[in-house]
Formats: structure tokens, C-alpha cells, sequence
């Protein structure tokens, strides 16, 4: 058996390929900004959350 | 470059996300590496005992599903139903693309034997068939989230949600009762629950939590997936505005700021690096790669697509909707159990004809 038919090979490939995504999405968003940041916790913090979640759907139209 | 190099640097690039990004961040990516750490580690897997409790009556797998779901329970409707704003549940109507669409996500998490969090694990670990369905999975969510208003005006009941201590009573009875009763069906020789199932389903638990406490919101993998999608397309030229879901002012956001602020994007490259860390340390990437006929394949990208386009118009995958909707209150939840717990038969009796088992 050679390397290139181990495991390895799509495990660093997977890995190598969203190193690449968040890199290319950093270039091409937002930046960053940590004097932004919620915090730590939402727990006890009051604040909302954002509402980015598989269950919610936005109202229609 | 062994476990000890990859170790240190999840280390510190939850230390500089903390740095660059917020504290929260940087907690929400620890505690995607503790769920991936956890499901390889200790290997608890959603399609895997679905399929031993449908073939051979094994019920392990499942009761320790069930018992991870009401530990969260026990903790989330108490915080669910006191002043907690910060906090959201899993919750959505049951409607009719909800329901078929569970029963499609069973019955592809059953053709890949990887649901929501487990393609992420597997593609982490080095599967081949979980690592080429994961793009596909993506692409899927997308096409999915793009079209949901379209799917959820064909119908849906009101939205029905369990609060308080009587509806924790209801969860925690039924949950009960489905153990019960897959209990009762195992032979006696599958009555027995393997104690690192025991300790996966604590520390899943504990996890979930720790998820809700720090981020706001329950566990989710497919919302993130969707993203990757949206935004790739979205560099390719594509205008979401056109889609009444991306085009909603919360979803505008997360396509505008980096997906290192996204909760269910940092969890789900969390259970990838955690999953990646446990198959490095076990020398599982030594491994040879199976050979599979050409069709396994072409299954393999169709079933990848159907999880991310079913799971959206599910309102969730076994995370989402199963875990985390029954674990804080939701009707859907449950529905979704039994659809895709359904489609899973169809998944199982497919698996040979489509050349993805001798």
C-alpha cells in the first residue's frame, strides 16, 4: 500500500482545502474586529442572538 | 508533523481567534473540536446505531442518543423558560417539506452512513466517501436554503414547542419511552450499554451546553454548510438577493462578516480538526482507502447533495432538529425523528443495489 492510497490523503486534502475557504473568505469580508466582539458568554449577557440557526426561517416576502 | 504539532496549533488558533475576533469565538471553535474529539474519540454516531437498531435490534447507540438529548433537556427548558433573551431554541413548525425532508436526509445519511455532524467526523478522519460527499453536502445546503420559503409555503402546522417544567416532564417521559421500548425489542444479548457510549452521550451533553451557554443557541451543523455554500457563490458572481432567505437582513450578515464570527461554521470546522486529531493519535490515517465500483460513487455525490438539500428543508439534521430540537422543546424534533428514522429503512435497502456494500 502507498501513501497516496491511505487515509491520510483526503484527511489533509479536507483539511487543506477549508484552510483555503476561510482564507479566501477574510480576504473578502468584514474584518475582523475583536473591540466588536459579544461577549464572552450569552448567557447573562442580555444580548440577542443572531438568529443564524437551521430551525429559523425567515418570514416570507 | 504528529499529534502533538496539530494539537498545538488548534491550541493556538483558538487563542488567536480569541485575539483577533472575540473571546466567544474562540470558545465556540474549542467546543467543536470537544464534539469532534468526543464523536471520534469515543465513536458515538447517529446513522451508525439507527442501522444497528433497524438490522440487528442493537439499541445501544440509540438510548445513549436519547440520554444525551434529555441531559440537555434537564438544563435547557429551565433556562428556555426563565428571563433568558440571549437564548434561543431549536424550534419550527412541522409542515410537509419538513417532514419529507427528514425522511430524505434518512435515507441518505443511511446511503454515506454519515448524517450532519457525522460526515463532518468521517471527512475529518480520512473517509473517502464522507470527504467527497461533504462538497456536495455544501452545494446542497445552499440550493436548499435558497429555495426554503418556497418549501415551507406549501404548508406547515403552528409552531408547537414544549416549554417549562411540564413540557420537560412530556420530553423526558417520551424520551423514556422510546428507550423502553427498544429496550424491550433487543435480544438479551444486546441489552447492555458500552460504557464509552456512556461517557460520549455525558460528555455530548455537556458540550450541547456549553454550546448554548456561550453562543446563544443550540447545536447546529447544516446552517454553517449552507453558508460555505452562499459565500462561495457569492464570489462566483451569483446574486442572493433574488432568494427571499439569503436576501433576509440576518443572512445578509453572516454572507458579510467572516465565517470565523459564524457560530455553526466554527463548530462545524471544530468536529472536523477534533475528529482529525483523534485519527491522527489512533494512526487510523495509515489506513488504506476502500475500493468502491463507479455507481457507489455517483451515490455518494447524489446522497451528499439530498443531506444538504433535505437537512435544509428539514429545519435541521439529526443536530439541528433531532438533538437539539427535542432537547429544547420542539414539536419538529420529534417528527423529524420519526420521518428520518423511516427514510434510514430505505436508506439501509438501497446500500447494496447501489454498490455501496459487497
Amino acid at each position: 500500500m502507498t501513501r497516496l492510497n491511505q487515509r491520510a490523503v483526503p484527511a489533509f486534502a479536507t483539511l487543506l482545502v477549508l484552510f483555503a475557504l476561510v482564507i479566501f473568505d477574510l480576504g473578502n469580508c468584514t474584518a475582523l474586529n475583536p473591540y466588536a466582539a459579544p461577549a464572552a458568554l450569552a448567557f447573562g449577557s442580555g444580548e440577542a442572538s443572531n438568529a443564524a440557526f437551521c430551525a429559523l426561517v425567515p418570514p416570507a416576502k | 508533523m504528529g499529534v502533538a504539532f496539530f494539537s498545538g496549533l488548534s491550541l493556538i488558533s483558538i487563542l488567536a481567534l480569541m485575539a483577533a475576533a472575540g473571546v466567544r469565538y474562540g470558545l465556540i471553535l474549542a467546543i467543536g473540536i470537544g464534539f469532534g474529539l468526543t464523536l471520534e474519540g469515543l465513536r458515538f454516531g447517529f446513522a451508525g446505531p439507527w442501522r444497528a437498531m433497524i438490522l440487528r435490534r442493537e439499541p445501544a447507540g440509540l438510548i445513549a442518543q436519547l440520554g444525551a438529548i434529555a441531559l440537555v433537556a434537564l438544563f435547557a427548558f429551565p433556562w428556555l423558560a426563565g428571563d433568558h433573551p440571549e437564548l434561543i431554541g431549536a424550534h419550527a413548525s412541522i409542515g410537509w417539506a419538513m417532514v419529507g425532508g427528514a425522511f430524505v436526509f434518512g435515507a441518505a445519511m443511511q446511503l454515506v452512513l454519515g448524517c450532519g455532524s457525522g460526515t463532518l467526523v468521517n471527512a475529518g478522519s480520512g473517509n473517502p466517501v464522507s470527504v467527497v460527499a461533504l462538497p456536495f453536502f455544501i452545494i446542497g445546503a445552499f440550493a436548499g436554503s435558497y429555495h426554503l420559503l418556497w418549501w415551507t409555503g406549501l404548508g406547515a402546522l403552528p409552531l408547537i414547542v414544549f416549554e417549562g417544567n411540564s413540557g420537560l416532564v412530556i420530553t423526558l417521559a417520551a424520551l423514556g419511552a422510546i428507550a423502553a421500548f427498544v429496550w424491550w425489542l433487543a435480544p438479551p444479548s444486546a441489552r447492555r450499554i458500552p460504557r464509552r457510549l456512556v461517557i460520549a452521550a455525558l460528555l455530548l451533553a455537556t458540550l450541547a451546553l456549553a454550546n448554548l451557554v456561550v453562543s446563544g443557541q443550540p447545536w447546529g451543523v447544516v446552517y454553517g454548510l449552507g453558508l460555505w455554500g452562499a459565500k462561495l457563490a457569492t464570489a462566483l458572481g451569483a446574486d442572493l438577493t433574488q432568494s427571499a432567505y439569503w436576501a433576509n437582513a440576518v443572512h445578509q450578515e453572516r454572507l458579510q462578516q467572516s465565517l470565523l464570527t459564524d457560530v455553526t461554521s466554527l463548530s462545524d470546522l471544530g468536529i472536523i480538526l477534533g475528529a482529525f486529531l483523534v485519527a491522527l493519535w489512533r494512526s487510523d490515517l495509515k489506513s488504506g482507502l476502500p475500493r468502491l465500483p463507479a455507481k457507489a460513487w455517483v451515490t455518494t455525490i447524489l446522497a451528499g447533495f439530498l443531506l444538504g438539500y433535505a437537512s435544509r428543508l428539514a429545519l435541521g439534521c439529526n443536530v439541528g432538529a433531532f438533538f437539539s430540537g427535542i432537547s429544547t422543546g420542539s414539536l419538529h424534533g420529534w417528527a423529524w425523528f420519526i420521518a428520518a428514522f423511516a427514510g434510514s429503512f430505505l436508506g439501509i435497502r438501497l446500500r447494496k443495489p447501489l454498490g455501496l456494500e459487497g
